[in-house]
């Protein structure tokens, strides 16, 4: 029990940190620009593809420097001539153009590396096991990818809140006009941060890619997710991001690990459903059934309670 | 308001005319050929093994028609994009058939499988003149061969039910796991394997239990640390999966990284692209069972996987297509004619040929094919390994269909 019980928490912790590291640059986005990138997802799919691509050639460790920086230029490039031109058409046109923007790098995606997953691995000098929880082995790329994304909350935060370039960036959030007035090119600093959140999940793709799979439906599968974080968290706030993402994936991460109902749970207090109970099929669900949900259930919880979410200003 | 009048007189002709020539066409063409309908998902998650079926029927068509086809008559393959939705196949089958094809050929889904099964059933009750056969490439739900039997179904690949017999005779026989986790897609494939594991389990491997049953939802999973940390906490040291794809790789990388050392049985997780994905993953440690292994000792033809590769890029992995069509040409060649009704009347009655596996045969029953099933262990043992890597499946036991074939569970309504 304990060595499942630690086991999932460290589970739970990846895969919390990976969620943190996709939906930091979701929110950094949204809070700069006001744009919800439905592309963010495809941005960390072509991380994970570039780096397969370049590891192939050259190896992983300098993948994990060019990978990210080629997502970040492919940002800049689409701020800088696509969505800059869609912006004085309002946010409706904004959200189909990152809509557009993920289809096509789904279908560009399909055709140049096809539809099978690629063989994307784990650096041979990072492929061996840390240590042992009990008995069950810790790889260390887990423990990389933690202190990859650490490193990264880190980075980014000092970045915001100690240099001149944060500051500017800060300010450009909330006064725009006024940042402008003061000599400072916005549209460029607009470029800079779209680039550096398509890097940022350029960087969870580059990290996650090798460990789980280097598909083509990889960015569908985090694409609703990453939403939920950014919202449980509270638009625009990274210290919201990162409790959002811890929160649903030990949580989630958990449920996975057990296995009980609701039917199991009345039991035990002596209150007994059977078959014929009107919606037993949802009440007599596996908690392990039920952890793909979760996520949802509790964005629409905040949504109804705390519109703001955890850390979010009330917009 | 749209103009209608004037969309008539500008478009209609032209539409009329192209109407006209297609109806030309299409009689033309099946006098000369006998079309075949493959449904199957041909885009989506579902496609690389979609595509697959369509290379192999294609080799399989050419064969038989540089053979002198089917009753002379030569086989055309018309593939038609299913996209695993069992509506749109649906679709796809009315439009198949409203163009004159009377054999379908689908696969890679039961639940497709079940959709398509009651949508011909329908069709050839109010249709008995010009009824449709359904080919059934590698569906593996029994229950389409059981309670949703159908006269105009033939199925090729075995049955969960028979795959469960011949996996339990190796487990119990291997006697290296003692303590089995069933980990299986939350659908009826993976209600199939559970059952049919559970029922068989005291008959069959005696000292061998299920310490742990868990149903994954297929294509959603990201990462399968946390099942197995949970299958380590059951004290497994064997997994029996119905999981494949993406989902297979994914259960065999967190297993290898959490130095999980149990074997891994699988039903379904052998198929195109896995020894790509899966490199030294699971080595000497996943176990197919399959009515079929590429480059098995047991059974398996090196030169016509050569042939494959050489034309239709793409390792030999389906067998049942070469049967299953072995079996159809015979029933054909019995009928004297290519026409369905007379085709499933003898199938009807048991038909039994050559093939490359040897001798194979359909159970009237129930319309399915009889054919041996195999055991292989992924392993780099190999006379030559699959998708340009050093694996394939080594053939470690082979059992014959009257050995672990269940009796039919189909009460069959027979036309007329």
């Amino acid at each position: 029990m304990a060595e499942l019980l630690s086991v999932s928490a460290l589970n739970g912790l990846v895969y919390g940190l990976l969620l943190f590291m996709l939906s930091s640059g979701m929110t950094l986005i949204f809070s700069m620009m006001g744009v919800l990138n439905f592309a963010h997802a495809s941005f960390y799919m072509l991380g994970a593809y570039f780096a397969y691509q370049i590891s192939t050639a050259i190896g992983f460790w300098p993948a994990l420097l060019i990978a990210p920086l080629a997502v970040a230029l492919l940002g800049v490039g689409i701020e800088r001539w696509g969505l800059r031109r869609v912006h004085q058409h309002g946010h409706v046109a904004e959200l189909l153009f990152t809509f557009g923007v993920a289809l096509i790098i789904q279908e560009l995606v399909q055709i140049v590396w096809g539809r099978l997953a690629k063989p994307y691995l784990v650096p041979e000098s990072l492929s061996f096991t840390a240590f042992h929880l009990f008995s069950t082995g810790v790889p260390a790329y887990r423990l990389f990818m933690m202190v990859i994304a650490v490193a990264m909350f880190v980075g980014l935060y000092l970045v915001l809140v100690r240099t001149r370039t944060g500051i500017i960036i800060q300010a450009a959030v909330t006064h725009p006009q006024m940042v402008g007035m003061l000599g400072h090119d916005v549209p460029r600093i607009y470029s800079l941060v779209f680039g550096l959140g398509c890097g940022m999940a350029g960087l969870a793709g580059v990290i996650a890619g090798n460990t789980f799979s280097t598909a083509p439906d990889m960015a569908a599968l985090l694409g609703g997710i990453v939403f939920v974080v950014v919202i449980v968290g509270g638009l625009g706030s990274l210290t919201g991001a990162l409790v959002a993402s811890l929160l649903i994936g030990v949580l989630q991460t958990f449920l996975l690990a057990t296995s009980f109902s609701a039917v199991d749970l009345l039991a035990s207090v002596g209150w007994t459903l059977g078959p014929d109970t009107p919606l037993y099929e949802l009440w007599s669900m596996k908690s392990s059934h039920a952890a793909p949900l979760l996520p949802y259930v509790l964005m629409v919880l905040m949504l109804a309670w705390r519109p703001q979410g955890l850390f979010g200003r009330r917009l | 308001m749209i103009d209608f009048k004037d969309f008539r007189a500008r478009f209609s002709p032209s539409l009329l005319g192209l109407s006209l020539s297609l109806a030309f066409a299409l009689t033309a063409q099946a006098a000369e050929t006998l079309r075949v309908a493959q449904i199957d998902p041909l885009s989506g998650p579902l496609a690389p093994i979609g595509e697959s079926s369509t290379k192999h029927l294609q080799a399989k068509f050419n064969d038989i028609n540089n053979a002198g086809g089917m009753n002379g008559q030569k086989l055309e393959l018309v593939a038609m994009d299913s996209e695993g939705n069992p509506e749109k196949a649906q679709v796809l089958l009315r439009q198949a058939v409203e163009s004159g094809i009377r054999y379908v050929i689908q696969g890679t889904s039961s639940a497709v499988g079940a959709a398509l099964g009651d949508a011909v059933d329908k069709y050839n009750r109010r249709n008995p003149e010009t009824p449709v056969m359904l080919l059934d490439h590698t569906n593996t739900d029994p229950a389409l061969t059981g309670e949703l039997c159908s006269y105009w179904r033939f199925s090729f690949s075995p049955r969960v039910t028979t795959r469960t017999e011949a996996l339990l005779r190796y487990i119990s026989t291997d006697g290296r796991a003692k303590k089995l986790f069933l980990i299986t897609p939350d659908y009826s494939l993976g209600r199939a394997i559970e059952s049919s594991v559970q029922a068989a389990l005291p008959r069959l491997a005696k000292g061998v239990e299920v310490v742990g049953v868990e149903r994954v939802p297929l294509g959603k999973v990201r990462d399968y640390a946390p099942y197995i940390a949970k299958i380590r906490a059951s004290g497994a040291d064997g997994v029996v999966t119905g999981l494949f794809g993406g989902d297979a790789v994914g259960l065999m990388k967190a297993a290898n990284e959490s130095g999980w050392t149990g074997f891994v049985y699988a039903y379904t997780a052998g198929g195109v692209g896995l020894p790509t994905a899966l490199g030294a993953l699971g080595k000497e440690r996943l176990v197919w069972v399959n009515d079929f292994m590429p480059n098995g000792e047991l059974a398996g033809d090196m030169k016509y996987n050569d042939e494959m590769l050489a034309k239709q890029k793409v390792d030999f992995y389906q067998m049942q297509m070469i049967y299953g069509f072995d079996l159809l040409a015979e029933a054909a060649r019995r009928a004297k004619s290519n026409d369905v009704a007379k085709v499933a009347k003898q199938l009807d009655s048991g038909v039994t040929t050559r093939s490359m596996l040897g001798e194979v045969s359909v159970r009237g029953d129930d319309h399915q094919a009889v054919t041996p099933i195999f055991i292989g262990v992924y392993s780099d043992k190999v006379k030559r390994g699959l998708e340009n890597t050093p694996y394939s499946y080594r053939t470690v036991a082979r059992y014959e269909a009257k050995d672990i074939l269940p009796a039919s569970t189909c009460k069959m309504k027979r036309p007329g």
